[in-house]
C-alpha cells in the first residue's frame, strides 16, 4: 500500500500547458484561470472542459453575468474542440442570472450547490467569477473569503475538479481567492507596435513542480496552444557529444577548408553581406546531406516556401525532393512570432522528415519576424534555441546578414557569433577594379581548420572555392594590396 | 422562395419537425382553441424555463419577444404586453389563443415556437438546439419525423 496519496492529473486538450503545469490539472483541485478581457480565459476553460468531459465524468458550466450565454455558446462553437455531441449527455450549461447575484452571496452558493448535489459533475466551471468579487461584503450574509472557503470545500468534498474564471489583475492577489485556490493560471496579453502577444503564466500548482515564467500562448481555430518556454541548454539534457562524422557540404573546396566536413552535431553560421551566397551555401549544405540519404529541413523567413523554390537555381530538384518527403520547407509566420513557437514548429518538422540536417536561412529573417516584444532578448532566446535544436541530432547552418564594416572585424550581427560552434565569414573586396567574393573560417570550436581567405566564385552548380588569397593582404580591412607592394592594387 | 413569415412552411427544417413534435406532446393539437391554447402555453413556458437556465432569463425573454414580433405579421392580433412578467406573459397568450379558431391558434403556436427555436438556432446552431431540447424532451424528439396536420 502506498504511503503517498496518488493524485491523478487531468489533461488540459491544450498543446504544450500540461508540460508547463507539470503534468496536468491535480484532480479534485480548486483553480482560478485568470486573465484581462480578450486574454482567452473562456476559451481555455472550454478546452479543458471539451478535453475531459465524459458520462462517467460529467461537466457543468455556470455562467454569471458577463458575456451573455447566447454569444459565449455562439462564438465557442467556432473552434475545432467544441463537440455539441457532448451536451447535455457530459456537459451541462447554467445560467445564474443578474437577479440571483444580486439577492447574495449565499443564493448563488446555494444555487451552485443544488446543482451540484443534483447532477454530481465532477468537472465545475463558474464563468465569470469576477461579477460576484465586487460585490460588498453582505449585510447579516456570508462575506467573499466565506463563500470561496465554502465553494472550495463543497466542491473537493463532491469530488469536483473546479475552475474559477474571471478578470483578475495583480492588484487582486490579496484576493481570498487567491489564497484558497490550489492552482492559478494567469493569461496575459499585451500589444506593442502592430503585433499582439500572448503569454500564459502558471502561478501557482499545489503539489507539483511547473515550469516557471511567461510562455507564448497563441490562440486559432483550434484553440489556446502554449509553447513551453525553452529551457536552458544545461543538464539534463545534454547535447549529445561530438563525434568524428563529418558533414559534407557539398561545396566544392569547402570540406577541404574544414577539415574534411562540418563536424556531426554542430552550429555553423555563415555570415556575410547581402548577395554574397549564404543562402546558396545553406541550401547546398542540405541538398548534400539529402544526396548522402540524410532527410533535411530549410526554415525560410524571408520569402514563402514557393518563392525561395522558385528561386533557387536547382528548383526543380529541390520541388522533387520536398515532394518525395526527403526535405521540409517550413516558414513561419511573420510579424508575431515568438523563439519558443518557433523551436516547436522547427522541432515538429525535424521529427515529421527524421532530418539530420537543418537550415535556418536567415537569422536576420528570424529577428524580423518575432514580435517587437521578443525582439529584446533575441541573443539569449537564440542561445536557448540552438543548444535546444542541437540536443535533436541534427547539424545546424544558420545565415546572417552582416553589413560589410571595413574598420573592425565582426562575426555576426547582435553578438550571437558566441552561440556557434562555427562560423564562415563571406565578404566582397574590390581588387583591380573587380568585384571578388572571398571566404574564410573564422572560428571552428575544438578542430584544426584552413585559416587561409580563399576566393569563391557562385556557379551554375552553387558555390566553388578557389585558390587561397595568400597574393593578397588587407582584404578584410577593404584594403587589399599585393602581398610586397606598397600601392594598393 | 421562402416567406419570411411563415417558417413552417420550410418543406424538411427539422426545427419545424422538432416544433410540431413537441406542440404535440404538450397537447396543442387538440380538438378546441382552449386545449391548443393551454399546450402551446405549457410548451413555450417549459422551452423558456430550459433554455432560459443555458442561455439566460434575460437572452430567452428577449428572443421570444422577438418572436411575437415575427409571428404578428402573420397572426396581427397576438399582441401581448412585452414587459408582462412570465406570469403575465403567459397568461396572455392563452388568452389570444383560446379567443381564436382552434386551426388558427393552432398554426400560430406553431408559427411563434418554429419563430423561437429559428432564432436561438441561429446564434447557437440547429445542432445545439436540438440537443438541449432533448433535455426537455428526451424521447428521440430530434429525430421523429411523424406527419402532424395543423
Amino acid at each position: 500500500m502506498s504511503e503517498r496519496v496518488q493524485i491523478n492529473r487531468l489533461p488540459t486538450g491544450v498543446p504544450g500547458l500540461d508540460d508547463v503545469l507539470g503534468g496536468g490539472l491535480p484532480e479534485f483541485s480548486f483553480n482560478l484561470i485568470a486573465g484581462p478581457p480578450g486574454g482567452g480565459k473562456t476559451t481555455l476553460a472550454h478546452q479543458i472542459m471539451f478535453a475531459n468531459a465524459s458520462p462517467e465524468r460529467p461537466a457543468l458550466f455556470v455562467m454569471i453575468c458577463g458575456e451573455p450565454p447566447l454569444k459565449m455558446l455562439r462564438y465557442q462553437q467556432q473552434f475545432s474542440f467544441f463537440d455539441p455531441s457532448l451536451i447535455p449527455s457530459s456537459i451541462r450549461f447554467l445560467h445564474l442570472g443578474a437577479e440571483l447575484v444580486a439577492d447574495g452571496l449565499e443564493k448563488v452558493l446555494e444555487s451552485i450547490i443544488r446543482e451540484v448535489e443534483a447532477t454530481g459533475p465532477r468537472l465545475v466551471f463558474v464563468d465569470s467569477f469576477r461579477a460576484m468579487t465586487r460585490r460588498a461584503p453582505e449585510q447579516g450574509g456570508i462575506n467573499l473569503q466565506q463563500f470561496v472557503e465554502a465553494l472550495s470545500l463543497h466542491l473537493t468534498s463532491w469530488e469536483a475538479t473546479t475552475f474559477l474564471v474571471g478578470e483578475y489583475d495583480e492588484d487582486d492577489e490579496r484576493n481570498p481567492i487567491f489564497t484558497v485556490a490550489d492552482g492559478i493560471v494567469r493569461l496575459l496579453q499585451t500589444a506593442e507596435r502592430n503585433s499582439i502577444v500572448r503569454k500564459v503564466q502558471v502561478v501557482k500548482m499545489r503539489g507539483q513542480g511547473q515550469i516557471p515564467g511567461l510562455h507564448t500562448l497563441k490562440i486559432s481555430d483550434s484553440g489556446l496552444r502554449v509553447y513551453p518556454r525553452l529551457p536552458n541548454p544545461d543538464p539534463p539534457h545534454p547535447r549529445p557529444a561530438p563525434t568524428l562524422e563529418r558533414k559534407g557540404t557539398g561545396i566544392t573546396g569547402l570540406d577541404e577548408m574544414l577539415g574534411g566536413g562540418i563536424p556531426a552535431g554542430y552550429s555553423v553560421m555563415i555570415v556575410g553581406p547581402s548577395g554574397s551566397g549564404k543562402t546558396v551555401a545553406a541550401t547546398q549544405f542540405i541538398r548534400e546531406g539529402i544526396e548522402r540519404g540524410e532527410p533535411g529541413v530549410i526554415a525560410v523567413f524571408e520569402k514563402r516556401p514557393d518563392e525561395y523554390l522558385s528561386a533557387a537555381r536547382d528548383a526543380g530538384l529541390l520541388e522533387r525532393l520536398v515532394a518525395e518527403g526527403k526535405l521540409e520547407m517550413l516558414h513561419l509566420r511573420p510579424l508575431d512570432l515568438s523563439v519558443d513557437e518557433t523551436m516547436e514548429e522547427l522541432a515538429a518538422a525535424v521529427k515529421r522528415v527524421g532530418a539530420k540536417r537543418l537550415a535556418i536561412d536567415s537569422l536576420s529573417g528570424l529577428e524580423l519576424a518575432l514580435a517587437p516584444s521578443f525582439r529584446a532578448d533575441f541573443r539569449e532566446s537564440l542561445y536557448r534555441m540552438v543548444g535546444a535544436l542541437l540536443r535533436l541530432g541534427v547539424t545546424v547552418v544558420m545565415t546572417a546578414e552582416l553589413v560589410e564594416s571595413y574598420s573592425e572585424l565582426r562575426l555576426s550581427p547582435h553578438g550571437i557569433s558566441f552561440l556557434t560552434d562555427a562560423i564562415i565569414l563571406q565578404r566582397y573586396v574590390e581588387i583591380r577594379g573587380q568585384l571578388r567574393r572571398f571566404m574564410v573560417i573564422a572560428k571552428m570550436r575544438g578542430f584544426a581548420h584552413d585559416t587561409r581567405l580563399r576566393f569563391y566564385e557562385i556557379g551554375p552548380s552553387g558555390l566553388e572555392v578557389g585558390e587561397a588569397t595568400t597574393e593578397y593582404q588587407g582584404l578584410l580591412v577593404g584594403d587589399p594590396r599585393r602581398v610586397g607592394d606598397m600601392e594598393p592594387r | 422562395m421562402t416567406d419570411p413569415t411563415n417558417p413552417i412552411a420550410v418543406e424538411g427544417d427539422p426545427l419545424v419537425t422538432v416544433t410540431r413534435e413537441l406542440l404535440e406532446r404538450e397537447g396543442a393539437f387538440g380538438e378546441g382553441a382552449s386545449e391548443v391554447a393551454a399546450g402551446a402555453v405549457q410548451a413555450s413556458e417549459k422551452l423558456c424555463a430550459h433554455l432560459g437556465r443555458v442561455v439566460g432569463q434575460l437572452g430567452i425573454s428577449t428572443l421570444f419577444v422577438r418572436s411575437l414580433f415575427l409571428t404578428r405579421a402573420r397572426f396581427p392580433w397576438l399582441v401581448l404586453d412585452p414587459h408582462a412578467g412570465p406570469d403575465g406573459r403567459w397568461q396572455a397568450l392563452r388568452s389570444c389563443l383560446e379567443a381564436q379558431h382552434a386551426d388558427v391558434a393552432r398554426e400560430a403556436s406553431l408559427c411563434l415556437v418554429t419563430h423561437l427555436l429559428r432564432l436561438i438556432a441561429g446564434l447557437i446552431g440547429d445542432a445545439l438546439v436540438l440537443r438541449l431540447l432533448a433535455e426537455v424532451w428526451p424521447d428521440d424528439l430530434p429525430t421523429r419525423t411523424k406527419e402532424v396536420t395543423p
